[in-house]
């Protein structure tokens, strides 16, 4: 009898192993047939409303971070599917030509660009426009041309500010160079940057500050470094320079480390990498830099097609923040962008 | 409505049978559900690879076919061409209207890229149909750069592909390991529960039949006493042990009524046996007794004539003697198959006596020693004249100086000893046995006489010894009966006694 007992706990031990068994096996079925690991668009694995191709210039990747950042969330909320293409190469603005009669012939939904001042790219973006694809403009606004809108900081009002800086650290004389990063054919076309219109603005009050040379980088970091070399060296009366670049701006300030020109000038930078930061913080080399919030840009793109997709129209300039970071504010800022960055 | 009793092992049997295939139907369908899904699996992973290796090619096709049209003007590239252009749009169906994924917005440029081109090559055919070479050349750059385009996005789509089927690959292959796992812990439990099932099934079977065999040997070796086989399951075993118990008992009374039958038809036959042979007994002692008779009413008359002329001739001894043969003669003529009294015995002996008396005078004498207590023992009629008569014939006839008869009856224990003895010539051992043998050789008269007392009263008192000789030649012969102490009287005769 003892025996038998014991054959029934086995038998019902050995039967519950196997519904077990079968409801785990059940289970991995299903599993199997859920292994397929698609890349959904959304994490709520809905469905995209529109088809949206953001073209950007690998250059200026620093920056995409946060851009890309500020696109991807607003693309959520709006259900945009967002195709990110990096152009890469020195003939960035000829595949932005390519790239842009890709989007016509893939039929997409709308175009975020990271755009040049070009007649030809204000041609293409009029055919996109007949061909009923609104498109944004970011970085650089093409004026006169069908762009729905640009969204960026008011490049004039950027100049503006980094000649105000300038007249407080050089005290009102001084010679400025500006070095721009690559310049997409502009000395052919001969128009000249908003930017430094908008220095000259701020030093026409100012009669012994000028802007002595204005530059452009080629592909590559060390294209600053080199220009920034034979500046000290072919015109040593320069006391101030502006990169609108934040790596150029670093590879500036490594000229004058390694030769020891540290005061020879004063360098208002672009951007706000940690570096700069912690330079103007320490209140050598970088007197201030320019901080544009490339998030908000990312943001407002997308809003800008959900509005006009909505509408039909939307407001031409969208602007956004100008921060100028000079040593009185960057403790705040860097304590501002460390509880930012910890939240994301 | 028939209530199904789970405890029958026929019914055991048939759920174990189904439950088995149940679960064996379980797994199988659970292996057969695996592999299909692995095979769709498979299948889903490397179709949009073959799909779009397929429109890669037929691109290249076409591209190769429009150049060559647009080389040569050769009406065969056309056909290839559009022939080209329909498997195409075969592959690339309809328009894709959803956009969840990735892949899907892919997929989508794809589509509508596939589109472009085949119109920018068919505004090149065009251009080339009208010779103007400048926009055939440009139209078909153009579909060049588009089809290029489409490659690369083909060539995104399969990169995407591959790093999307690489994870599910190993998240399939993972699975798969601990689906074969569960597959194999499966086949091994239903293996144990079938044994062990099995063996449940088996020792509900094999004690009851242990008990039946045990108790059939039992029987097969004639002991019926065994005790019942008792099956407690309610099961067919319990059905077949009442069965076996009943059969047990049934061939036990039988055997036991057969043996009484047998015992009872023994004595009937024994008994029976007894009747005839007492029968013949009867009818020899008859016909002895016949052969010294005659006619008893003439007999009779004829003495009682003798007797009425003795007394006219007053001859009262010729009266007397005659009277005392009448006498003799109507004792023995009485029913041989009657009991008497040994006191009647005794008494026709005397009158017996008084008949050789007369004949011999004092040659032969008798003596009685008599015990009056034994006087009124129910014994067979005519047991002592036989024996007397041969003590007499055999044992004192040819004696010339005669003899005594000595003739006592005593109380020993329970029983009456008769003796009837004589001094005459004797009998050796030898003859001794051959006259209780029933020798047939010997002389009639002799052995019949004695063998017949000594049988009738066997057969009066059922038991055996009642009669011993002893004998010494030339010294005389003693013949000891042994009537046994009456205390039931069948037909007369009593049943207890000692040997003698």
């Amino acid at each position: 009898m003892k025996k038998k007992n014991i054959i029934n706990w086995v038998i019902l031990g050995l039967s519950m192993i196997l519904v077990l068994s079968l409801s785990m096996g059940l289970i991995l079925l299903n599993t199997l047939s859920k292994s397929t690991k698609l890349t959904y668009l959304f994490e709520d694995q809905g469905e995209a409303k529109s088809h949206i191709m953001v073209i950007l210039d690998s250059a200026y990747s620093v920056y995409h971070e946060a851009l890309l950042l500020g696109l991807t969330e607003q693309a959520k909320i709006d259900g945009f599917a967002l195709e990110i293409i990096q152009l890469e190469g020195a003939n960035y603005a000829e595949q932005v030509m390519a790239t842009l009669k890709k989007a016509r012939f893939a039929q997409v939904d709308g175009i975020i660009l990271h755009a040049f001042n070009h007649p030809l790219l204000a041609e293409e973006i009029e055919v996109l426009h007949q061909a009923n694809i609104p498109l944004v403009t970011i970085h650089e606004d093409v004026p006169g041309s069908h762009r729905i809108s640009y969204v960026g900081v008011n490049q004039y009002q950027v100049g503006q500010a980094v000649g105000r800086l300038f007249v407080e650290e050089l005290d009102g004389v001084g010679k400025i160079a500006y070095i721009g990063k690559q310049s997409y054919n502009r000395d052919l076309i001969g128009t000249e940057n908003i930017k430094v219109l908008g220095i000259k603005d701020v030093f026409r009050d100012y009669e012994h500050l000028e802007v002595s040379l204005v530059t452009y980088t080629q592909e590559g970091q060390l294209s600053a470094e080199a220009i920034a070399f034979q500046i000290f060296q072919d015109y040593p009366h320069i006391n101030g320079i502006y990169c609108d670049d934040g790596h150029n701006t670093l590879s500036v300030i490594q000229v004058m480390i390694d030769n020891n020109l540290v005061n020879q000038a004063k360098v208002i930078g672009n951007g706000d990498l940690e570096e700069i930061l912690e330079y103007i913080a320490r209140g050598t080399l970088i007197e201030g830099t320019t901080v544009t919030n490339y998030e908000a840009i990312g943001q407002l793109s997308v809003k800008a097609l959900v509005e006009h997709g909505h509408k039909g129209y939307v407001s031409s300039y969208m602007d956004t923040e100008l921060l100028i970071l000079t040593r009185d504010t960057v403790g705040s800022y860097r304590i501002e962008k460390g509880g930012q960055d910890e939240n994301r | 409505m028939k209530i199904v009793n789970w405890h029958l092992v026929k019914n055991n049997l048939l759920a174990y049978a189904l439950g088995i295939i149940v679960l064996m139907t379980i797994l199988s369908l659970f292996a057969i559900n695996m592999m299909i899904r692995y095979k769709d699996q498979m299948e889903s992973m490397f179709e949009k690879h073959i799909h779009l290796s397929e429109i890669e090619s037929v691109l290249a096709s076409m591209d190769q076919n429009l150049s060559g049209f647009l080389s040569t003007k050769s009406s065969n590239r056309l056909n290839d061409f559009l022939r080209y252009q329909s498997s195409l749009n075969t592959l690339i169906e309809a328009k894709p209207n959803t956009l969840y994924t990735e892949e899907d917005m892919l997929m989508k440029n794809i589509y509508y890229l596939s589109l472009a081109y085949q119109d920018q090559a068919q505004e090149a055919i065009h251009y080339k149909r009208q010779r103007s070479v400048v926009q055939y050349d440009g139209a078909y750059a153009e579909s060049l750069a588009i089809k290029n385009d489409l490659l690369s996005y083909i060539d995104q789509l399969n990169k995407k592909q591959l790093v999307v089927n690489s994870m599910t690959y190993q998240t399939f292959v993972h699975v798969i390991e601990l689906l074969l796992v569960i597959t194999f812990i499966m086949i091994t439990v239903l293996i144990l529960l079938s044994l062990c099932v099995v063996y449940l099934i088996n020792s509900k079977m094999v004690k009851p039949f242990a008990h039946l065999s045990h108790a059939a040997e039992e029987i097969a070796k004639g002991n019926f006493e065994t005790e019942d086989v008792v099956v407690d399951s309610q099961d067919e075993f319990m059905i077949l042990a009442h069965a076996f118990n009943k059969m047990k008992n049934s061939i036990s009374d039988y055997v036991e009524a057969l043996t009484l039958k047998a015992e009872t038809e023994a004595k009937l036959k024994d008994q029976e046996m007894k009747n005839i042979q007492m029968a013949y007994l009867l009818d020899q002692a008859k016909l002895y007794a016949l052969q010294s008779q005659i006619n008893p009413h003439f007999l009779f008359n004829t003495i009682n004539a003798g007797v009425q002329m003795s007394i006219m001739e007053r001859a009262k001894r010729t009266g007397a003697f005659l009277e005392t043969m009448a006498n003799v003669f109507r004792y023995n003529l009485q029913k041989i198959d009657a009991s008497c009294t040994l006191g009647e015995e005794v008494q026709n002996i005397k009158d017996y006596y008084e008949l050789l008396k007369a004949r011999f005078g004092k040659k032969i004498k008798f003596d009685f020693f008599i015990d009056n207590d034994t006087l009124l023992v129910q014994v067979p009629p005519l047991i002592l004249q036989p024996l007397v008569e041969n003590a007499y014939i055999h044992g004192l006839s040819d004696s010339e100086v005669g003899g005594t008869i000595t003739l006592t009856s005593v109380h020993r224990h329970q029983d009456v000893i008769v003796t009837i003895k004589d001094d005459g010539v004797g009998m050796s051992q030898e003859m001794i046995a051959k006259v209780l043998g029933g020798d047939m050789d010997l002389d009639p008269h002799l052995g019949i006489g004695i063998r017949n007392v000594k049988d009738r009263l066997t057969l009066f008192f059922h038991e055996q010894n009642l009669m011993k000789i002893e004998s010494s030649l030339g010294i005389g012969t003693k013949i000891i009966l042994r009537i046994p102490e009456q205390i039931e009287h069948q037909d007369g005769v009593g049943i207890y006694g000692t040997d003698i």
